[in-house]
């Protein structure tokens, strides 16, 4: 039991120190070549957290002590979320339900680095807060209707059930489908990263961090973006995989090969929802709204489909 | 297990509250609070040590609450039912009520020593320190009570001092209409709940709990009971269809109050609910379970969508209030509809537990919302901000407050948002599962909602109140907020402890099979796991903000709003107003139906019955009058005039007639007999 949730452990920590490779690769080899750049160099990411590790602290003269406490707090939270997240699609580390406790991690994650910005005393912070709770809004219904079509459908909401019963239903694939979309809101990439929003307003609630601290905003943001496309590939792809692994008879190396196959096609997921990201501009808060309410049309008729047995 | 507490001890409390609602009215202002205070808190803490004692040695038996005997015979003469006396007994469910009770009055009476001593010199404090106690004291003993008679009585008096305690600041015009509509609501709910009783209690021929377990009803009387007991104990808990007078009522009181109001107040309704249906009359579970959770949902919506528009942070809150209320039904009422199978046990104790969790942490955003008006006399979000520097305890308390009440792990309410969502997603019942994901809808919007009252409050830049001269609150207010603060986080971290004493009370009152089970408590070990990461994580970040700012070279800069000093920060950033404005358009359709709600349905009804009363008014005031007047007074009144008319005639006009010509006969005889006289001397 103990090696095992410390192999998970292990492999959380190892995720979040290689998301920023993971970013490199995406600003080089898909916004650069999109955007018909050079690129910075694939380990560009590090030298950046490598240096900001190393600049003196400014605090907002206003900012109280959660405005340090919250970033280092933000990357550990995702770091739990990580390690509930079963990338080697072994049944030892579920529990009934924990796909919610993901969800929540998820909000909490984003909400601690919110209330630190918050707490810098920034007005911007604020009307970034309030976009980004506005998208939590808006994609937490979202999510909730995906997640009870996939807890209609089998029965549970334990994340190994889930990711190694194959059930393909019209209403499953819908669900499916929502889960992809909730991770690119999630993702805080370019149509949907109206809370950070640069030119508008300045990086809003990361507007007043630098150094150390900044480093762990943005840590951070790249181990949440890295964690909802896993979550859509453990949720989609698991049960493909888990089938096509079945064989191997040895439970080690079958888990081992799960892991290294899930966290591959997370990490192809990851970037084609860079590439996504990179061919849309930035949405006016109204317009992402909007967006989302549309698309939860998906949703809902993935639940009406469930319901009526589809 | 011999447990240390006889039933009968169960009552020092009640004594103990009786004597200090005696003591206070012949102290002084001042010292009358002080007295009543702490014995409200010592009777606080026997409540929660009898509960403690009462759920490890499995409920406390039968005794008799002596000093209302005299009431219940005279009843039981009267109404010819065979009584027992007025019987307490604290059984699992019984305890786990009093608990939360005891911990919110607890934080509740310490809180007041402070916050109450605001009023003097501008109302009455003896008159609090009357009926805090008597309040308290009708809750313990609506909860102890094992008798239908002494659960009206208790239920009145808890009702009629809430009422008081409500428009405690009587100069205050909106806090007096709040209570008086509050007491109108819950006197339409209180009688229909009487009707309820009384048929019960007729049909069984016993006013006595015991005896109404095994009473049968008709189908038609069961489904009547059941309809006037979810709108009896519906109003009381603020379900949506009435909930109308939460929100107006739970933000005009003192704020210890409002504590007690949202903390435990409106759960005496799930109290009710619970002992009602499930314990004493098995009510068709099914369709109650359908009611319930249908309600429990609507308000769930209804209430965090209004949260997330209030300015006014208490009202926020007592929005709130009514969503977690709703929370609690759709757990109870999920729980109903699962009936045999073991996942609705889970959803029912989650339910339960829910119920202590809110007592809890809306207990303590009530008390930091007051901490706020204590030393800025605002609870407008627009104008206060930038608190958190100056109060820090009220900040830290308010921010573990608002997460728990959003369902972040690890605080406790997490843990019992969770595993009501659970069981209903589950269940493979498409109704609860479309209420499950809107319920994870409804934990967002309260999220937004207490980071709208977080973000106003304590950090955003002050836009009317100034901050120079705020200090933290006194002691016993920061002492009330940390004891509830902590026990959000201990009960989260810890949330089996609560959690087995939830199932333990529920696994009393009804019986669920364990052989559908997919889910046992065992598979939560993993989650504590999760949850001591989680511990750990903060506390490395603890670590890593001191060693940051020891080892780093800190300096402090002003806020930087792209170099315009002066229009900083008042001009900058939102007021309360815009927040979530954008996510109000989109999805206005939600509000768009609850004007049309009231424009179709409640003003109509308003209209209408502001028009039956007129007509009530006017056939009183007017035409039954004058109906009479035609009918009996007029003739009456026209032959008292004539008699009246007769007497003035014969006392003005005959009268003097009468008299003169009296007058004037004897002057003529005098004259006459003088004359006489005369012609007689001049004879002789």
């Amino acid at each position: 039991m103990v090696p095992q949730y410390l192999v998970a452990l292990l492999t959380a920590f190892l995720l979040a120190l290689l998301v920023p490779l993971l970013d490199g690769v995406e600003r080089k080899y898909v916004r650069a070549r999109i955007q018909s750049r050079v690129g910075p160099p694939i380990i560009q990411t590090y030298y950046d957290l490598v240096k900001l590790f190393k600049k003196e602290l400014l605090i907002p003269s206003t900012a109280s002590k959660l405005f340090i406490l919250a970033p280092p707090t933000s990357f550990f939270v995702s770091i739990a979320a990580l390690f509930i997240l079963p990338y080697s699609l072994s049944p030892s580390l579920g529990f009934e339900g924990d796909i919610i406790l993901l969800a929540y991690l998820l909000v909490l994650s984003s909400l601690t680095s919110l209330l630190g910005g918050l707490a810098s005393g920034n007005p911007f912070a604020e009307v970034s807060s309030n976009r980004e709770l506005s998208l939590i809004l808006a994609s937490e219904l979202f999510l909730g209707m995906g997640l009870a079509v996939i807890a209609l459908k089998y029965g549970s909401l334990r994340l190994h059930t889930v990711s190694t019963n194959l059930i393909l239903l019209p209403s499953v694939l819908l669900a499916y489908l929502t889960l992809l979309y909730y991770a690119f809101i999630k993702s805080v990439r370019t149509p949907y990263d109206i809370a950070e929003a640069e030119p508008e307003i300045a990086s809003g609630y990361m507007i007043e961090y630098s150094g150390p601290l900044l480093a762990f905003l943005i840590l951070g943001n790249l181990t949440r973006r890295l964690l909802v496309s896993s979550l859509f590939t453990v949720i989609t792809f698991g049960p493909v995989i888990s089938m096509a692994t079945s064989p191997v008879n040895v439970e080690v190396l079958r888990y081992t090969l799960n892991a290294v196959l899930t966290i591959s096609l997370s990490i192809i997921v990851y970037l084609s929802l860079g590439v996504v990201s990179v061919i849309h501009g930035r949405y006016r808060v109204i317009h992402a709204l909007m967006s989302i309410k549309k698309y939860t049309l998906i949703p809902i008729t993935a639940l009406i489909l469930a319901v009526i047995g589809f | 297990m011999n447990s240390t507490v006889t039933v009968n001890e169960v009552l020092y409390p009640v004594y103990l509250l009786m004597l200090g609602c005696f003591i206070s009215p012949v102290l002084g202002e001042v010292a009358s609070l002080y007295v009543s205070s702490s014995i409200s808190i010592g009777a606080s803490i026997l409540m929660i040590y009898i509960s403690i004692i009462a759920m490890t040695s499995g409920g406390l038996g039968v005794g008799e609450f002596q000093l209302l005997t005299g009431i219940s015979s005279a009843f039981s003469e009267v109404f010819r039912v065979s009584s027992y006396g007025f019987e307490v007994s604290v059984d699992g469910l019984s305890a786990f009520f009093i608990f939360a009770l005891g911990i919110v009055s607890l934080a509740s009476s310490i809180y007041g020593i402070s916050y109450i001593k605001r009023y003097v010199g501008l109302e009455s404090l003896r008159f609090y320190s009357v009926l805090y106690p008597l309040f308290l004291m009708s809750m313990y003993l609506l909860i102890i009570c094992s008798d239908v008679i002494l659960f009206i009585i208790s239920w009145e008096l808890m009702s009629i001092t809430a009422f008081f305690l409500i428009a405690f600041e009587k100069a205050n015009k909106v806090a007096v209409k709040a209570a008086l509509k509050y007491l109108l609501m819950s006197y339409f709910g209180s009688s229909l709940l009487i009707i309820a009783l009384v048929i019960i209690s007729s049909i069984s021929g016993s006013t006595n709990f015991t005896a109404l377990r095994t009473v049968v009803f008709e189908p038609t009387v069961h489904y009547l009971i059941m309809a006037l007991i979810i709108v009896g104990f519906g109003i009381k808990a603020a379900l949506v269809p009435m909930h109308s007078w939460l929100p107006d009522a739970h933000p005009e009181a003192p704020s210890n109050i409002s504590a007690l109001l949202s903390g435990f107040m409106i759960k005496t309704a799930v109290y009710g609910v619970i002992r009602f249906t499930f314990i004493l009359l098995g009510l068709n579970h099914y369709a109650l379970g359908l009611m319930l959770s249908s309600l429990g949902i609507a308000s769930a919506i209804y209430g965090t969508l209004m949260a997330i528009i209030q300015i006014d942070s208490k009202k926020l809150m007592a929005y709130s209030s009514i969503a977690q209320i709703g929370y609690i039904f759709l757990g109870i009422g999920g729980g109903l509809i699962l009936y045999p199978n073991y996942l609705g046990f889970i959803a029912l104790a989650a339910g339960l537990f829910h119920t202590l969790n809110h007592a809890i942490f809306k207990g303590l955003l009530f008390l930091t919302a007051g901490g706020l008006i204590y030393r800025t006399g605002s609870r407008d979000l627009n104008s206060l901000g930038g608190l958190a520097k100056v109060m820090p305890i009220t900040y830290t308390s308010g921010l573990i407050g608002s997460l728990a009440i959003s369902g972040m792990p690890p605080l406790n309410g997490f843990v019992s948002k969770w595993l009501i969502l659970i069981p209903l997603l589950i269940s493979g019942h498409p109704m609860l599962v479309l209420y499950a994901a809107l319920a994870i809808f409804a934990s967002a919007l309260t999220t937004a909602a207490f980071v709208k009252y977080l973000a106003r409050a304590f950090f955003s830049s002050p836009k009317n109140v100034s901050v120079g001269n705020v200090k933290e609150v006194p002691l016993p207010m920061a002492l009330a907020m940390i004891l509830l603060a902590s026990l959000c986080v201990v009960l989260g971290l810890f949330f089996y402890i609560p959690f087995n004493m939830a199932s333990s009370a529920v696994a009393n009152m009804i019986t669920y099979s364990v052989s559908y089970t997919t889910i046992t408590l065992q598979d939560l070990t993993p989650v504590l796991y999760v949850f001591t990461l989680l511990t750990l994580g903060i506390f490395i970040s603890a670590f890593i903000a001191v060693y940051l700012t020891a080892s780093h070279k800190l300096r402090l800069t002003p806020v930087w709003t792209f170099g315009t000093k002066d229009l900083l920060p008042k001009t900058l950033g939102l007021n309360a107003h815009s927040y979530y404005r954008e996510f109000g358009s989109t999805y206005s359709f939600v509000y768009v139906l609850r004007s049309y709600v009231y424009e179709l349905v409640v003003r109509p009804l308003c209209k209408w019955s502001t028009k039956l009363a007129r007509s009530y008014y006017d056939f009183v005031d007017i035409y039954l009058p004058t109906t009479l007047a035609a009918i009996v007074i007029k003739p009456l009144w026209r032959w008292f005039i004539g008699l009246g008319r007769s007497y003035y005639d014969w006392v003005e006009t005959y009268l003097p007639t009468v008299l003169a010509v009296i007058t004037a006969l004897l002057l003529i005889l005098i004259i006459a007999s003088y004359l006489g006289c005369v012609v007689w001397f001049l004879s002789t």
